[in-house]
């Protein structure tokens, strides 16, 4: 039984390749993606990984990682200890904000009601009140905004190689949704370093609010594809047939994921040395991921997957 | 006689659209690789490369560079593919697209909506994803 919950949002500072493995498609390689929505997602299971592979990096204790995290399933490795589960759960991240690039102010962040719902929704039900109003509707074609310097001809809001018609501008409902966002979604400070201010200050005025199927358009076609080729040890050259792409997903991209904690597991009682409660569980992995960057998915040494971590600690 | 049973067994149930465009992928790929021999290879490449081009540049950049490419012979691969899936977006969306010449295909897209615009850009997707898995298992390797 978890007893504590939180959220954690992920935000890519670098391309992200959590990928989904050997898959048939128009990509070669492609990232994760939610079946229902196909809005990209990062499975919890990577996220924990990427914590459990950093731990001692990011501040953790070495011994702790067993009960925080779970031994590991490899007998040689767990060194004859028991298997126990371990005291934190990672769900799924999934996307609350995707950058689509603009005519005017470089990118703005879209989002659609589905996906701020679903973080509202999110951070309900792990005790995070979200005291924004209402998402408004949005039909297809058209979109709401905060920044209307984003907009030309009038009301038109140009993204890639499409128009949008501004319903609202300076939208109150979505003004408050950057406003909490850029208050919670990103750490406040890096060290003494105000590295985060510009995006902050950029998610709520460039927030930007589309119709769940344009916003399905461009989290599914407008991630980043790279093609990459396989060099011939003889030649030196790019070998026969050894062409292939990889998706990332773009930085600046945002998502949320569940983070649960619970009492220790490995068998030992309340009162004995080394039990800890869900509080000081949940005080240990908030230690180890607030603020911090994190590594996940694939191609690390091509400098993919970097993203920054904030966690919100629910009631 | 069991009637449902004899018309199970007679008519023909219209097929999925996954099997059309799998279908149509299939006759193309055979097609070109009859007509282009050794050069097929070529083609193969394209109908890989397509879909990556046309996420990271638009449809409309892509369909304009193959045309340009499709003029000289060293880049006839790209014209044949980008000719095989204008033909398959003219199919899929006849009334839309009276033909699938380049000029009065591009003309159409230049006036589509932005909705009508990326329902057609899907369906390209969709459609290559089989050309790119056809094409490939008609070359005999991956």
């Amino acid at each position: 039984m978890f007893e504590k919950h939180a959220a954690v949002f992920l935000y890519a500072v670098s391309p992200v390749h959590m990928g989904a493995g050997q898959a048939i498609g128009v990509i070669d390689n492609p990232i994760q993606r939610e079946r229902h929505t196909r809005h990209p997602c990062f499975a919890g299971s990577g996220i924990k990984g990427a914590v459990r592979h950093s731990w001692e990096v990011l501040g953790g204790e070495k011994d702790q990682i067993d009960a925080i995290l779970g031994p590991s399933p490899n007998p040689e490795e767990r060194n004859g200890k028991e298997l126990h589960a371990g005291a934190t759960s990672f769900g799924d991240a999934q996307l609350v904000l995707f950058p689509v690039r603009s005519l005017r102010g470089g990118y703005v962040y879209a989002t659609c009601p589905t996906a701020i719902e679903r973080a509202r929704r999110l951070l309900a039900l792990v005790g995070v009140a979200t005291p924004w109003d209402q998402v408004p509707p949005v039909a297809e074609g058209h979109c709401r905004v905060v920044n209307k310097d984003l907009l030309s001809n009038g009301n038109k809001l140009h993204l890639e190689a499409f128009e949008y018609d501004a319903d609202a501008t300076e939208c109150e409902a979505l003004k408050s949704i950057g406003k909490w966002l850029k208050d919670n979604a990103l750490p406040k400070k890096n060290g003494k370093d105000n590295a985060f201010e510009y995006f902050r200050n950029k998610i709520a005025s460039d927030l930007v609010l589309l119709s769940d199927t344009d916003f399905a358009y461009f989290s599914e076609h407008a991630t980043l594809v790279e093609p990459h080729v396989r060099i011939n040890d003889q030649t030196g050259t790019a070998d026969e047939g050894g062409l292939f792409y990889t998706e990332n997903l773009p930085p600046e991209s945002l998502l949320i994921a569940p983070l649960l904690a619970s009492q220790t597991r490995t068998g030992k009682n309340k009162g004995e040395e080394g039990w800890e409660d869900a509080f000081s569980v949940m005080a240990k992995i908030k230690n180890v991921m607030d603020g911090k960057l994190l590594q996940i998915g694939g191609d690390a040494t091509t400098g993919r997957g970097l993203v920054v971590a904030k966690v919100l600690e629910g009631k | 006689m069991n009637t449902t049973a004899q018309k199970s067994s007679t008519s023909h149930p219209r097929p999925t659209l996954e099997q059309l465009r799998a279908q149509d992928a299939w006759r193309r790929a055979e097609v070109v690789k009859n007509e282009s021999g050794q050069k097929y290879d070529k083609y193969v490449d394209a109908a890989k490369a397509l879909p990556a081009l046309i996420m990271n540049s638009g449809l409309m950049q892509v369909l304009a560079f193959c045309q340009e490419k499709g003029q000289k012979e060293s880049g006839w691969h790209y014209g044949r593919v980008a000719a095989d899936l204008r033909d398959w977006l003219q199919q899929r969306f006849p009334q839309r697209f009276p033909s699938a010449e380049f000029e009065p295909f591009m003309n159409q897209l230049m006036q589509a909506s932005p909705q009508d615009f990326q329902a057609i850009t899907a369906e390209a997707f969709a459609w290559l994803r089989w050309l790119r898995q056809m094409a490939s298992a008609r070359q005999g390797r991956d």
